[in-house]
């Protein structure tokens, strides 16, 4: 009788002792206290339990006048669903493909949201994203691809919507020093790169306009393999087997990869600057700059 | 009316629900003595179990149709414990309707000859 709630046992538990008592001494009369009456007994106390709980009655009215707690509509919907459900147990083939139908639907239709939620629908997460461009090259073959020097040099005599523009190039390049040696993706990328998209160092700076061997360091890539100290600052490191100082580490929960073209966004480990001298070259056949403008 | 149709939106009853509230109608039992009234009204056919019971007058209550009623002068026991229970007016509005409506289905199984027993007149 402990599992009434207290409210029930308040206001009938005195009354369910007496009557029980009663029935057991009318039972004890005409012989049947065995093992049916208990059972049937304790089954009826566990069952009224339940109902009194879920505020149901045994066989009980199927509306309620005082605007009982119980929701009528959801009393409804387990109906529907129980009647769902002894109906696919009749017909097992047909519960099977549909089950499978509707799985692979809502797996295609989770990967197309997805894939539509992260290229179209989630901003970039960047200062003033909407005022971000990519500028793109394109020919017969492909609508995205990078810039040549001598038409980087050109979009920006030329061009007077954008106010700055940027160029980063990435290449895979080898980590050495402090660590085991690893292979990082490196973006050589202009003084202004990183500014231009808002990203502000969360320790030290970004490498000047003549810092060749100055490198910052992506947030993850302090964190997993210097611990992230923030004494790493000065350190002196090996990447593509030359001699570079880290001048900066990039600050966690945003991502400083610019979308390629897919928009496939790289893992740039580190960053370094892009030799002025190359973006002076007038080729304009080798397209591998990538050009953000603001 | 709009009693009455509150009356309606209840039917059907349940035989649990039935048999309680017509054992109560035009008097005051306790809950031991309702279960006894419904054993020998329906010949051991229905033989209701404490908690079952309680449950029902509950329920009853909440919905209105019966209420706690005070001890009839003449008491067959002392029990201080038990509390008797009356129907309410709106219980016996539905006790009534619920009866017409069996009665009616009563009357659909009588014209089918589906209940033996009942004298009906000589078609000569």
């Amino acid at each position: 009788m402990r599992l009434f709630p207290s409210a029930f046992m308040a206001e009938y538990g005195e009354e369910m002792l007496a009557t029980f008592s009663a029935r057991y001494t009318h039972a004890t009369q005409t012989g049947r206290t065995g093992v049916e009456f208990w059972t049937r007994e304790c089954a009826a106390l566990l069952r009224a339990a339940w109902q009194v709980r879920r505020h149901r009655t045994p066989n009980g009215f199927r509306r309620d006048l005082l605007g009982r707690k119980w929701n009528w509509g959801m009393s409804l919907l387990f109906k529907d669903v129980r009647i769902a459900f002894r109906s696919l147990r009749r017909s097992p083939t047909f519960a099977f493909v549909a089950v499978v139908t509707i799985a692979l639907g809502i797996g295609a239709n989770t990967t197309i949201f997805s894939v539509v939620n992260g290229v179209l629908l989630t901003p970039l997460d960047f200062r003033n994203s909407h005022e971000l461009v990519g500028i793109w090259g394109e020919d017969v073959n492909y609508a995205q691809l990078p810039i040549a020097t001598g038409d980087f040099v050109d979009i920006q005599e030329r061009t007077t919507l954008i106010e700055e523009f940027s160029a980063r190039y990435s290449v895979p390049a080898s980590l050495t020093g402090e660590g085991e040696p690893e292979e990082v993706m490196v973006a050589w990328a202009t003084p202004n790169h990183l500014p231009l998209l808002g990203i502000v160092p969360l320790h030290g700076r970004i490498y000047g306009e003549d810092e060749a061997d100055a490198i910052v360091l992506s947030n993850e890539l302090w964190t997993r393999r210097y611990g992230a100290d923030p004494e790493v600052i000065g350190k002196r490191v090996r990447l593509g087997g030359q001699p570079h100082t880290i001048v900066g580490v990039l600050p966690g929960g945003i991502n400083p990869n610019v979308p390629t073209r897919n928009s496939v966004r790289e893992n740039i480990g580190a960053w370094r600057l892009m030799r002025p001298q190359w973006l002076a070259n007038p080729d304009r056949i080798n397209a591998w700059l990538r050009v953000v403008g603001r | 009316m709009a009693h009455g149709t509150q009356v309606q939106s209840l039917l059907p009853l349940t035989h649990l629900t039935y048999h309680v509230l017509l054992v109560l109608a035009g008097t005051k039992l306790h809950g031991y003595g309702i279960i006894k009234e419904v054993y020998e009204r329906t010949g051991g056919a229905m033989d209701l179990e404490t908690g079952t019971l309680y449950a029902a007058i509950k329920r009853l209550r909440d919905e209105g149709l019966i209420d706690v009623a005070d001890a009839p002068a003449v008491a067959s026991t002392g029990d201080s414990r038990r509390r008797y229970y009356r129907l309410t007016a709106l219980g016996r509005k539905v006790l009534e309707a619920e009866s017409g409506r069996l009665a009616q289905l009563v009357r659909l199984a009588e014209e089918k000859n589906l209940i033996s027993g009942m004298p009906r007149e000589s078609a000569s």
